[in-house]
């Protein structure tokens, strides 16, 4: 992450052109500038007296650390004797324990790793593919389904089994309407022409007062959490409300735990219709490893987004306009934090209130109750994940740009904490054998009503819920730097995703997909997964997809939803139409 | 488990893919290869790597641990060593890790000063204040910036890594790297801002003749 922002900055994006002559004489010290801006840069500096005095004290201050070298202490003597000693020691251990010196290395381990994962997610990826139409056939024989077809170079549509994704769309008078997005084909190369737009299933319109920030359905998608964006003092409700019925993806099939492998069928781009077609498998759940490749309906492009395909069931009772009960307000919600925990009982946040100047605390709310309530007090805690039945949370050890994060654990029934150890944020994945966890120092400043990540990396460890992670061992997973993160994993455990906020534009964030070898515990992150994506708040991942509303498009176009679906053969994407205030249900 | 996966795993990420998968499958190595292997390491680099861990811990009886560590380390991972080339920022990159780990650790941070014993002739008395002054803001504005900060900017300035080098010992990419240095530059500006506000006012206030003193 650069403190200046990831994305090539125009001129104009700049606060200031003071902040921007800072940003590039700070750059300037540890490598040339571009062209134009380093002109740009010298220009400014002839110009602006404090700007210049700024890049002097950038200079000044190189020059004092570098005094630091005359200081050159000699180690002691006998510090090769003792190496040598310990090295002899291990060695021996080595030789002792066949493997037991594992210095075959991890490394190696990654690497056939990578290979045989790389083979099974992609191991019918076309070797240099020729004439592409010849892959692209009017129709297709089942065995041509089965056989060697793949994401290829030129956004052959990939089938996948991934479960609908949902997003709440505004229109530009403001309402607000519930989509359902069925995925059933993806490309392996996004925003290749050919890929048809992602349509709704359903669409159904819902009245809510308040614009949402972050929506989360519950485990059973019956139910979901907004969280409203800011009113004019800062604070955000906490609002539940009933999803449609309609809405529930049931006729999904279950993804397969290995990274799913429902085998594909290769479909024609449609070249002639935008219209995606259904495979009958998508209609009904069934474990037959062969799908039928033949389509049983076409759905027509259609410009009524609330147009339910014939094959589902549209219930009479589904009510246009969801209950809805606040259960918090006058809270600013903090972070990406918010789950409910896998039985759907419980829901937690992190908050603080917008009306004094008191840290967070860790939310808690009882479904069906009807007000969310702090289980913390000590106003400087902030809720991690479930594990569980148990919430997982993490608090600075004390106050400073860069101190210590401390992980415990809070029963929700009783109250009762639990201290683990060292850590920050740990992600628990949904088996409880592994967690996410920020490896690194955290800020707490203002009085402890401002906590982030002050400097490391989200690491992937094992996880024991009696003593919090295990050691400092673990695989680096992305440097997060000082930014806020959402990460979270899909249903079976064998992918997460990691969002990072931008430092120079907290609206938006980059968002990455990994994987992880269910029988080694290696990471992974297969051909077009995504990888630092531009990202809005608020991702959706389970069910064999990720979703995530992409940042407005230059030009006034709005956001897009991006589906990233993967089965055993490989790993596309699709997107919507553009859309005003699109934020995907998580 | 005695190799640390997450040392390996940058390494990997940060030095260019390694060509020898044939050795690296091997069940085993070549240990007496590797041990006189590291002797020359250690021979050639075991100066700069104590001064460095000095340099983020300031405990010479740790550093030296620490140093004893890291090679003991090197020695363990030895396969993980790409190219030769590469070693002394694969070493800088075992170093580091080994800092930060018992640095979070224990939160020492002593405060041992940078300069001292080894200084030469004695210059003017002035002088010494002076520099006695500078280098305790710089010292203790080096303690209040995030330990990988601190790190990026020793490693840069005082150890002479080249860019990819830096990116490697710090287990990230380079543009990565090049973003830690900058925020590092900002914040050590920052910090040094704000511990010579901190001399002025106490030099404006009664305690003035008492400060050299205490910087330690």
């Amino acid at each position: 992450m650069n403190v200046f922002g990831l994305r090539k900055r125009q001129a104009e994006d700049w606060a200031s052109p003071h902040e921007r002559a800072r940003a590039r004489a700070v750059q300037r010290m540890d490598g040339p500038l571009g062209a134009t801006e380093a002109a740009w840069l010298d220009g400014h500096l002839a110009e602006c007296k404090a700007c210049r005095r700024r890049a002097a004290e950038y200079q000044e201050n190189r020059d004092l650390l570098r005094t630091l070298r005359e200081v050159n202490p000699s180690p002691p003597r006998d510090l090769w004797a003792r190496t040598a000693a310990a090295i002899e020691v291990e060695s021996r251990r080595g030789r002792r324990g066949p493997v037991r010196g594992v210095p075959i290395g991890a490394l190696s381990g990654v690497l056939v790793i990578a290979v045989v994962l790389g083979a099974t997610l992609l191991s019918n990826t076309p070797t240099p593919v020729i004439a592409p139409e010849a892959n692209a056939p009017a129709s297709f024989p089942p065995a041509a389904a089965t056989a060697s077809l793949a994401p290829g170079p030129v956004g052959t549509p990939l089938a996948v089994a991934a479960g609908d994704v949902r997003a709440v769309w505004g229109d530009a008078d403001g309402n607000l309407a519930v989509r359902n997005l069925r995925v059933e084909s993806v490309c392996s190369k996004k925003s290749d022409a050919d890929c048809p737009t992602v349509e709704d299933r359903s669409a159904t319109d819902v009245a809510l007062t308040a614009r949402p920030q972050t929506i989360i359905s519950s485990p059973d998608h019956k139910q979901a959490v907004i969280v409203s964006k800011p009113d004019e003092s800062n604070a955000n409700e906490v609002i539940v409300f009933t999803l449609p019925t309609e809405s529930t993806p049931v006729e999904t099939p279950e993804p397969s735990p290995e990274p799913p492998g429902t085998p594909e069928v290769s479909e024609p781009p449609s070249t002639e219709s935008a219209a995606p077609e259904t495979p009958a498998t998508s209609a009904e759940p069934s474990d037959s490893p062969v799908p039928s490749g033949t389509p049983t309906e076409s759905v027509e492009p259609s410009s009524e987004p609330a147009s339910p395909t014939p094959l589902e069931t549209d219930p009479p009772d589904a009510t246009p306009t969801p209950e809805a009960i606040a259960i918090a307000s006058g809270l600013i919600v903090v972070g990406q934090t918010e789950a409910y925990s896998a039985d759907g009982k419980w829901f937690a946040f992190t908050a603080r209130p917008a009306d004094s100047d008191l840290g967070p605390d860790i939310y808690l709310w009882r479904v069906g109750t009807q007000e969310a309530a702090p289980v913390t007090r000590d106003h400087r805690s902030v809720f991690a994940s479930w594990d569980g039945e148990r919430i997982v949370g993490s608090r600075p050890s004390a106050d400073g740009p860069a101190v210590e994060g401390v992980i415990f654990m809070i029963d929700p029934r009783t109250g009762e904490e639990t201290e683990l150890g060292v850590g920050w944020r740990p992600i628990v994945a949904p088996d409880g054998s592994q967690a996410l966890v920020f490896d690194g120092s955290v800020a707490a400043t203002d009085g402890g009503r401002h906590i982030a990540p002050a400097e490391g990396t989200l690491e992937l460890r094992d996880w024991d819920p009696d003593t919090g992670t295990a050691s400092s061992r673990g695989d680096a997973v992305i440097d997060v730097a000082g930014s806020m993160f959402d990460a979270r994993w899909a249903e079976n455990g064998i992918a997460f995703a990691v969002w990072v906020q931008d430092v120079a534009d907290p609206s938006f964030g980059r968002l990455s997909l990994y994987f992880v070898d269910p029988d080694t515990g290696e990471l992974d992150q297969p051909e077009n997964a995504p990888r630092e994506e531009p990202a809005l708040p608020g991702f959706s991942i389970g069910q064999g997809r990720l979703a995530w509303a992409t940042p407005s498009g230059q030009g006034g176009e709005g956001s897009r939803v991006q589906i990233v679906a993967w089965t055993k053969d490989g790993v596309g994407s699709a997107e919507t139409a553009p859309g005003d205030q699109v934020v995907v249900i998580r | 488990m005695s190799s640390d996966p997450s040392i390996l795993r940058v390494l990997g990420r940060a030095l260019p893919a390694r060509a020898a998968m044939g050795r690296a499958m091997s069940e085993t190595w070549d240990q007496d290869e590797a041990a006189s292997f590291i002797e020359t390491l250690f021979a050639k680099h075991h100066s700069e790597i104590h001064v460095y861990l000095l340099r983020m811990v300031r405990d010479p009886e740790l550093a030296a641990d620490l140093t004893q560590d890291a090679f003991v380390k090197a020695y363990r991972n030895y396969d993980t060593l790409e190219k030769p080339e590469n070693a002394r920022a694969w070493l800088y990159q075992i170093a580091h890790r080994v800092a930060l780990d018992e640095i979070r650790r224990r939160k020492i941070i002593r405060f041992l000063p940078w300069t001292g014993e080894s200084r030469g002739a004695a210059p003017s008395a002035e002088h010494t204040v002076m520099d006695m002054r500078l280098s305790a803001d710089l010292q203790r504005a080096l303690d209040k910036i995030p330990e990988r900060q601190r790190a990026a900017l020793l490693l840069a300035e005082l150890h002479d890594l080249t860019g990819l080098e830096l990116a490697a010992a710090l287990g990230v990419s380079h543009v990565a790297a090049r973003a830690l240095l900058t925020r590092a530059r900002e914040s050590l500006r920052q910090a040094l801002a704000a511990e010579r506000a901190a001399d002025a006012s106490a030099d404006r206030g009664p305690r003035t003749d008492a400060r050299v003193g205490q910087d330690r």
